[in-house]
């Protein structure tokens, strides 16, 4: 836990907390997921199942950060998606179950009509430390500044998305 | 321009790098490198940054971090050893009396007494040897 304190990154802060909880496994388990150690954190997070064929993945948790998203639907399925934040998070989701490491990526996407700049991270879940089950996301967003505002001195500050 | 760049932060475990996490930030994979590092769960941690260049197809690896607990050790302990040494060789100064700088003058009028002894002890030898010589054609004369 001591190590995620302080830090200011999301996704750090995320990808600590999932390497804590599977301890010397190679990944962490879904019951493993505490949303109360997670705190706030878990606003910023979505939790898909994954289902063949992978389309038919089904989320069991969209955090409310993901407001853009419609969640009116009982069942949600990945090929539902419309919020971009969550396409953004869950859009590398193949490299992640291909490659079995926690995958990182920053982008641009436009929300609410505006251009913003995105960091997200996705990790593997595994119940039998074997095949992956869920992959846990989360992400979150800075809009860009309009032009003729003021720039932030050091432009990895922009992307360093806290 | 330079070509995007990934970053893979790798663990040894058996002998072997393991891919730990994957970034495409620099920033990011060196502070969960040292993250990974701090817990002590690692026998050692690096990243290795990978470029892909889109035109002539290839793909450069380079290491831009590494680190092990021993590495850490090694550091605190060499930084001791020096601190030591440097403490020692103080405290060595501030006892000793300042070394004496040698005299020129002294040194000089000693090689010239040197000089003028040997002269001499050359001449005694001389004096003695022809005396010598002197008396035993003396002594075989008579």
């Amino acid at each position: 836990m001591t190590s995620r304190v302080g830090e200011r990154r999301l996704v750090l802060r995320v990808l600590a907390y999932w390497d804590e909880v599977r301890e010397d496994r190679a990944f962490a388990r879904l019951d493993q997921i505490d949303p109360c150690c997670l705190g706030e954190d878990w606003l910023s997070c979505a939790v898909l199942k994954i289902e063949a064929p992978i389309h038919d993945s089904i989320f069991t948790h969209v955090g409310d950060s993901f407001v853009e998203q419609n969640l009116s639907d009982a069942t949600f399925y990945l090929a539902d998606m419309t919020s971009p934040l969550l396409k953004h998070a869950f859009g590398y989701m193949q490299q992640v179950i291909d490659r079995r490491v926690p995958m990182s990526f920053g982008g641009q996407i436009r929300l609410f009509h505006r251009a913003a700049l995105v960091r997200s991270i996705a990790l593997p879940l595994a119940d039998d430390n074997e095949t992956i089950t869920h992959i846990l996301a989360a992400a979150n967003y800075r809009f860009r500044p309009v032009e003729g505002t003021i720039v932030p001195s050091d432009p990895a500050d922009e992307v360093m998305l806290e | 321009m330079k070509p995007p760049a990934t970053y893979e932060v790798q663990s040894y475990a058996g002998s072997q790098w393991k891919i730990e996490a994957f970034f495409d930030d620099h920033d990011l994979a060196l502070a969960e490198a040292r993250r990974m590092n701090e817990s002590r769960r690692h026998f050692a941690v690096r990243v290795v940054e990978e470029c892909f260049d889109a035109s002539t197809e290839t793909a450069i690896t380079r290491t831009v971090y590494r680190s092990t607990p021993i590495d850490e050790h090694n550091k605190k302990r060499l930084e001791a050893t020096a601190q030591t040494r440097k403490q020692v060789n103080l405290e060595r100064a501030q006892r000793r009396p300042p070394a004496r700088r040698p005299d020129h003058r002294h040194t000089t009028m000693l090689a010239s007494a040197k000089l003028s002894h040997l002269l001499v002890k050359g001449a005694a030898i001389f004096v003695v040897g022809f005396g010598a010589i002197l008396s035993i054609r003396f002594l075989a004369g008579q």
